[in-house]
């Protein structure tokens, strides 16, 4: 993975120069003119994923991770205005033709969604979903699948209907409609949010085995910093619609930049006791209607200054390789 | 897991065996019902037979022959057993019994209802289905706008207009009465289709605004992004995935209209003069002839009871989850 500023700078070719990332997402804005008009809700989000490789997207609930998501397989809502581009295997999504769309999507880009019970058709079986999928092309049969994603007795589960199978059930038939078609890039969306802690675990095993076995790239979703760690070699933090800080898992782990990070990784290691809203950074993500200009974390920001009203730029941290920061006083600089 | 399958057999089992009951004590609340009021109303039958000029000495030989004097529940269970054995009893102003009356008005109506249905059906999936996709859009408007005012013009109203401009100005249809299928698909078609659209336009009009809503709301769930997401093609979606959650809705509310459509088709008849059930009531009621009043109104109740349950046991079809909820 490659961040780049927002202003243009060319984004820092991967090692292999000839082949481009499998996903491009370049000066990536998403807006709702109905309902929060100028407002981008996603603003100037740039990001790459190599073929293979996993990446974390991390921040609280409404801070657009799901947009982005969303917008790599161009499944926005109708009512998403979007600028920027997003190139899948070096194709533009959004003015691909409707073939090249349908097979950009599933045999290109499998998404889990977050929610499994509304992701989920209520009307048609477990089995009947699957299938349709699989018709369009996959080495796997319907059950095959059910099996590589940990579930047993196939049959019964291809029979049931979504209400009829249990929270962890749903997710896994969900990723395997997302596996179906055999896609280059997996898109997890917060998979594991809807499930108890026991069985977040089986499900984020399930993926990293399943990454290996069948080396797709994995973009995977998360408001929990320590849950990404397990499983991503690089790591996006997003804020209120922003990307704030980016670089290799383990190095934003160990040390923190950019104020948010810190903040997120804190309340993460005392997460054990599950608090809803992040203990060490008081408020919570405004509403986009109400995102400040500037560095819209400056509301929460113990560092904010009056510069802070700028919007600070996502660049090269001079102080670490391949890490990239939005912050004029990141944590751990004097100033 | 098994035995949510059972339960779901069994509630669908319990649901039909209480509806299969409830339609005969239905239609024996409703027998009583017509039967008490049409012997309150203040017609005469023996004056309605015997004429204006009858002497008290005839009512009262004719009142003793009919039983007209017997207590009520004797006559009510009288006319319940002739009920019960498709015996309607006498017209007391025409020659025909009533059971011939209604045999011969009965197929008119119901090709009147079916024709009306078809029309309305159809063309209620095909522009709600549109508007639907087209959400926001001027088709929509259009379309939307267009429902309303027909759901809200009086038939009676649409009726007449229909006559003057497709009989009177353009002179393409009758302007009433009936043909038989024996004389011919054209002369039979040009005699109904009139009817038949202006008894369905409102049921039409009503039908599109929801199936365009309930399609609506469906096409914006996460499953259909799934789908779509899955690369599975948009029209495949929408006939393979959509529309089985999103009839559930119109199949129940096409429930209510059939009670609608019945009382439009009494009126939609007087107004092209088709001689079925609503004309055989209109007049036996104008005529004071009670036993044929009496006829139509328990077998259009019984076709109600029928219809609904038929209805019901469709939406069960469609929606085996509610066969839970409804059996407990
Ligand atoms: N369809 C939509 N219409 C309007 N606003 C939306 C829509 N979807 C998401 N948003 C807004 O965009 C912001 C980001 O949403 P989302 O991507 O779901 O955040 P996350 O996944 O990080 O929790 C939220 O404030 C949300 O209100
Ligand atoms: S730019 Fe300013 S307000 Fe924003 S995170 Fe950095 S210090 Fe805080
Ligand atoms: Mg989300």
């Amino acid at each position: 993975m490659t961040v780049t500023t927002g202003s243009g700078t060319p984004w820092s070719v991967p090692a292999d120069a000839a082949t481009a990332p499998l996903l491009a997402v370049r000066e990536l804005c998403v807006r709702f003119p109905r309902r929060y008009g100028d407002v981008a809700v996603l603003d100037r989000v740039d990001l790459t994923i190599d073929a293979g490789e996993v990446v974390a997207v991390v921040g609280e609930s409404g801070c657009g991770k799901s947009l982005l998501g969303l917008a790599a397989a161009d499944l926005l809502p109708r009512s998403a205005a979007v600028t920027g581009t997003v190139a899948f295997d070096g194709q533009d999504v959004r003015a691909m033709s409707r073939r090249e769309r349908r097979q950009m999507r599933g045999a290109g880009i499998g998404v889990v969604y977050q929610d499994a019970l509304t992701s989920l058709n209520p009307g048609m079986s477990a089995g009947a979903q699957l299938r349709q999928v699989c018709k369009l092309g996959s080495s796997s049969s319907p059950e095959e699948l059910l099996a590589s994603v940990g579930l047993e007795d196939t049959e019964r589960i291809m029979r049931a209907r979504p209400y009829q199978l249990s929270g962890g059930q749903r997710q896994r038939v969900l990723i395997a409609i997302a596996l179906a078609r055999d896609p280059q890039l997996v898109i997890a969306d917060e998979p594991t949010t809807a499930l108890d802690v026991t069985i977040q675990k089986h499900v984020v095993e399930l993926l990293r085995s399943l990454q290996r076995s069948r080396n797709f790239a994995l973009m995977f979703i998360s408001h929990d910093l320590a849950l990404v760690s397990e499983l991503a070699t690089r790591t996006a933090v997003m804020y209120a619609g922003q990307l704030v800080e980016s670089g290799p898992t383990r190095d934003i782990l160990a040390r923190p930049r950019h104020p948010y990070t810190a903040g997120l990784l804190e309340s993460s290691r005392s997460l054990d006791e599950c608090w809803p809203t992040l203990a060490s950074i008081p408020g919570s993500v405004r509403q986009p209607a109400d995102f400040l200009a500037g560095c819209r974390f400056r509301d929460r920001c113990g560092n904010a200054t009056e510069r802070c009203a700028h919007r600070p730029v996502l660049e090269v941290d001079g102080t670490a390789g391949e890490r990239y920061l939005a912050c004029f006083h990141p944590v751990g600089t004097e100033t | 897991m098994m035995h949510v399958r059972t339960s779901a057999r069994t509630g669908y089992v319990r649901f039909v065996v209480r509806r299969l009951v409830l339609a005969p004590l239905i239609l024996l609340g409703v027998s009583f019902t017509v039967f008490v009021v049409v012997d309150l109303s203040p017609n005469d039958p023996a004056r309605a037979v015997l004429g204006l000029f009858a002497d008290a000495e005839q009512r009262a030989r004719f009142a003793a022959e009919h039983g007209l004097n017997d207590p009520l529940p004797v006559r009510f269970a009288r006319f319940v057993g002739d009920v019960a054995q498709f015996r309607l009893g006498e017209s007391v102003v025409r020659p025909e019994s009533v059971n011939e009356l209604i045999g011969l008005a009965f197929p008119i109506t119901v090709q009147l209802m079916l024709l009306a249905t078809l029309i309305a059906v159809t063309s209620a999936l095909i522009l709600g289905i549109t508007a639907a996709q087209m959400e926001g859009r001027w088709p929509d408007r259009v379309i939307g706008t267009a429902a309303a005012i027909f759901q809200a013009a009086p038939q009676f109203w649409v009726g007449l207009m229909f006559i003057q401009l497709f009989a009177v100005t353009w002179g393409w249809l009758p302007s009433g009465g009936y043909a038989p299928p024996e004389s011919g698909f054209t002369y039979w078609f040009s005699s109904m289709i009139g009817p038949a659209v202006v008894l369905a336009l409102p049921f039409a009009a009503a039908m599109t605004r929801v199936i365009r809503a309930s399609v609506a709301d469906e096409l914006a769930k996460d499953y259909v992004r799934t789908a779509l997401g899955a690369g599975v093609p948009g029209h495949v979606v929408l006939i393979r995935n959509v529309l089985r959650n999103a009839l559930v809705t119109p199949i129940t509310v096409l429930g209510v209209y059939v009670g609608l459509l019945m009382s439009g088709a009494i009126l939609v008849e007087t107004v092209f003069n088709l001689p079925g059930m609503g004309t055989l009531l209109v007049t036996g009621v104008q005529q004071g002839d009670l036993g044929v009043v009496r006829g139509v109104a328990i077998v259009g109740a019984a076709a109600f009871v029928l219809i609904n349950l038929v209805v019901d046991l469709l939406y069960l079809l469609l929606n085996p989850r509610s066969a839970e909820v409804a059996g407990r």
